[in-house]
């Protein structure tokens, strides 16, 4: 090849990237008129047994429509369902479907659709993410055996059809706020086509909802749904939404500022500080139910003595992390159950997750404790900051030596915990499905959660005691006391310091208006509206 | 030179079989529980556990997993992720962008790196000289994230280019990420043209075709500038594999769902079959560059010969 060979090998690709590259304006590649696009990560599925995670769960809030909805003071509301009542103390319950829902390909939704994806999602061996959601239905342990054998059945013996819209659910042992529970993903329905081929179904599922599918999911692309005009609910006031799938969060954000986004869900917290310069009133705060904790290792000798604990959490000045290094993204937590949910109180923790650097040091001293604290967390989260600000603060006010542990994943610091290395505190963190008190409090403290993900390890029996008489109650009012008292347990031997909880920091272009994220996360597709 | 090429191809065999194993073994060893990876902090119930290690073999020696590996492979089947996406699919569905982002970069390096590098060589120790070495040393010393993310902030806010690539499919929108990407290696191609370059404009055979009457341009097009290539192609040979490996930070700034971004979250997620199946195509990209690379030496200096 001579020396015009090569030149013209170069740059002829250059020509034509060049003359590719002239053609055309930038459209932000919108599906059309009365369209959004909302940013979202890509979901790990669309199968609804399988969505354990918030980007996924964004997409299916538009395709189905869930058995309960919760309003805005997050009180359960029948949404697919025209009734649920209990029976039997609370252990046999009675859905009855309202008429006329079909799914997006004409197929009646009937109490099948919904045992059929109950039971595909409770039997062990198809491995699906939310399979110890459904344990509360009788039934479930023969569905999952534990010493690796196959099940003798693949459906729960609690699920019962009474007819084409009622179905009777046993429960395992009484819970009064069941209902509450049906608002999750994993009580939604699915058609029969779904079972045919899971993989191929939820590359484009078929639900019962406002929305359904336009194309097929664009892996890290794009989803693209359409308002669905048969539906009988509630209908949207947009035409569609285009979820486009970003793989960073500040990209969103640029993207809205830019107005090539509708919707940012998270605005990172380094671009915290200019959004309300750069989106004005566009720029919105909602709180979120996600909590963060410092919690001890129960096998951990030097944090036995509660002082000690009491101590550590007097000397932790929470409200100045929150606003230094989240420049007031989130909120101080004095509480362990969210103050947003029904029952739950603020500042449950009392005097000792209030900042008192001089009873702290006091405490710390005369409980003997150790002038080395070490807190572990995952590096991958952006935790750092916050650890090491709480570290410098723990050093300050304890006059102890604090070291921030950062092992890679949070799965590394689970190892840790499981052979009982001395980690010293570790960082927790917890996302709420539903609005009760006790999806808090029975999957981070109670002894049966051991050891996930009651991480910690904290076991006592008064405290599983009354959970185990709020689940009993008669109404889910009527438990509020024994939960309430049950966290003031948690007051009492503080196994997990309150630290934080989240807030929804969310953008939005001057294209839409009524932009409002709830408490678990989920963008309201019903409410949001052109501008 | 055709025998030559061939006992190249065989040797890239064994490299495949070797770097596999390495690369499979590393995964191994530093996984610690890829399912509990895969589930974050919410955890799975013990039965999912169990059905997911039997799925993936995870219950076996290293040696069985990575036979059933390599078995899979061998009948080209990339096989699923963690997740229980096909990989075949993803890999495909990812090249085409870091391609895409790749050649544009690498045009972007050879045209104006070489291009720069001789106007420089020539002007040795002139204004443009200067201004072009000290421009150069700015772009090695800042790091891609901070032009990236600058470049990325100006777009947003001004609505210069677009910030979203994945999402617009122009070829045009890749420009900038391209310019990002290709920075670094451009600034190190006018070094080593410019010194390649200056070092030739010395040699006696040049003053010989200056001293024969030879035009300029034909001194410096044939004499001086093929013999100066030889360097900057080992370069440009290995950045190309490089760039086609993707770009984890460019592709996250400018949302490019590329081979980069692809391996990145394949890391993150401890999923083991979708890293070592993109490493291997990344190791045979980077064989067959070596080996263009290679037969490119003969091609630009005769007195090179394969046998």
């Amino acid at each position: 090849m001579g020396k015009r060979a090569l030149c013209a090998f170069v740059s002829m690709p250059l020509a034509a990237a060049v003359l590719v590259g002239c053609g055309g304006g930038d459209d932000g590649g919108g599906s059309g008129e009365g369209f959004i696009s909302v940013g979202i990560g890509e979901p790990k599925s669309l199968l609804v047994t399988s969505v354990g995670e918030t980007e996924g769960h964004q997409v299916l809030s538009a395709l189905y429509t869930p058995l309960v909805r919760y309003n805005d003071n997050l009180e359960t509301e029948l949404e697919a369902a025209a009734s649920i009542e209990p029976s039997e103390a609370n252990k046999v319950w009675t859905i009855k479907l309202k008429d006329g829902y079909t799914f997006h390909n004409g197929e009646k939704v009937t109490a099948d659709s919904y045992i059929n994806s109950w039971n595909y999602g409770a039997y062990g061996p198809n491995a699906q993410d939310l399979n110890s959601y459904y344990n509360k239905i009788d039934g479930y342990a023969a569905l999952n055996p534990t010493d690796g054998s196959t099940p003798p059945t693949d459906r729960m013996s609690g699920l019962e059809k009474v007819d084409d819209l009622t179905i009777k659910v046993t429960l395992a042992s009484p819970y009064a706020a069941f209902d509450t529970t049906l608002g999750y993903t994993n009580f939604l329905p699915l058609p029969s086509v779904a079972f045919d081929d899971t993989a191929a179904f939820q590359n484009s599922p078929i639900g019962n909802g406002p929305f359904k599918m336009k194309g097929n999911w664009e892996h890290d692309q794009q989803i693209s749904v359409e308002a669905w005009d048969a539906y009988t609910g509630t209908k949207p006031k947009i035409k569609g939404v285009d979820f486009k799938i970003y793989q960073d969060a500040g990209a969103q954000y640029n993207d809205v500022v830019g107005g090539n986004l509708d919707v940012v869900k998270t605005i990172p917290t380094a671009q915290i500080g200019n959004a309300k310069s750069d989106l004005g009133d566009r720029f919105g705060q909602t709180p979120s139910g996600s909590f963060q904790g410092l919690a001890f290792p129960v096998y951990q000798k030097e944090f036995e003595d509660v002082r000690i604990r009491q101590a550590i959490s007097m000397a932790i000045d929470r409200t100045a992390i929150v606003d230094t290094i989240f420049q007031g993204s989130q909120t101080p937590a004095t509480s362990w159950v969210s103050p947003q949910f029904p029952g739950a109180r603020e500042n449950s923790c009392g005097e000792w997750c209030q900042f008192n650097p001089t009873e702290a040091k006091t405490l710390y001293t005369a409980a003997g404790g150790k002038d080395t604290i070490q807190i572990s967390y995952n590096a991958d989260g952006g935790h750092k900051e916050w650890i090491d600000a709480t570290c410098n603060q723990l050093a300050t006010n304890l006059g102890v030596t604090c070291t921030g542990n950062p092992v890679p994943k949070f799965a590394d610091l689970l190892t840790s915990l499981s052979k009982k290395e001395a980690v010293g505190l570790f960082r927790q963190g917890w996302i709420p499905d539903y609005p009760t008190m006790d999806n808090y409090l029975e999957p981070l403290y109670s002894c049966n959660a051991i050891p996930q993900p009651n991480y910690s390890g904290f076991c006592d029996e008064n405290f599983d005691d009354l959970l185990k008489k709020g689940f009993g109650a008669e109404t889910a009012e009527a438990s509020f006391p024994d939960f309430q008292a049950a966290e003031d347990v948690l007051a009492e031997k503080l196994p997990v310091l309150p630290m934080r909880f989240g807030r929804n920091n969310f953008g939005y272009s001057d294209k839409v208006k009524n932009v409002t994220i709830d408490l678990f996360y989920e963008l309201d597709l019903l409410a949001i509206e052109n501008a | 030179m055709f025998r030559y090429i061939i006992r190249r191809l065989l040797q890239m065999v064994l490299a495949f079989f070797g770097t596999t194993l390495l690369v499979y073994w590393l995964m191994f060893a530093a996984s610690g529980d890829p399912i509990a990876a895969l589930a974050g902090e919410k955890p799975l119930s013990p039965s999912v556990r169990q059905a997911l290690i039997q799925e993936f073999h995870l219950d076996q020696p290293f040696i069985v997993q990575y036979l059933y590996y390599m078995r899979d492979l061998l009948t080209f089947d990339l096989g699923v992720n963690t997740s229980g996406r096909d990989i075949g699919q993803i890999v495909a569905t990812a090249w085409p962008y870091t391609l895409k982002l790749a050649f544009i970069a690498f045009i972007f390096v050879v045209v104006v790196g070489i291009t720069l590098g001789v106007i420089v060589a020539m002007k040795r120790g002139g204004v443009f000289d200067t201004v072009v070495l000290l421009l150069t040393l700015i772009v090695i010393s800042i790091p891609v994230f901070v032009i990236g993310s600058t470049l990325a902030l100006f777009g947003a806010k001004w609505g210069l280019w677009t910030t979203n690539v994945g999402g617009s499919g122009k070829l045009l929108a890749y420009l900038v990420p391209a310019l990002v990407l290709g920075s670094l290696s451009l600034a190190t191609a006018v070094r080593l043209t410019r010194s390649s370059v200056g070092e030739n404009l010395r040699a006696d055979y040049v003053r010989t075709a200056k001293s024969k009457g030879l035009k300029r341009s034909r001194v410096v097009g044939v004499h001086v500038l093929r013999n100066s290539l030889i360097p900057v192609i080992t370069f440009l040979g290995i950045e190309l594999g490089g760039l086609m490996g993707g770009a984890i930070v460019t592709e996250k700034i400018f949302n490019i769902p590329g081979i980069g971004f692809e391996l990145a979250k394949a890391i993150g997620l401890e999923d083991g079959p979708t890293v070592v199946t993109i490493v291997s195509l990344l190791v045979i990209v980077y064989l067959l560059m070596n080996l263009l690379v290679d037969v490119l030496y003969a091609v630009l200096d005769p007195r090179i010969r394969y046998e």
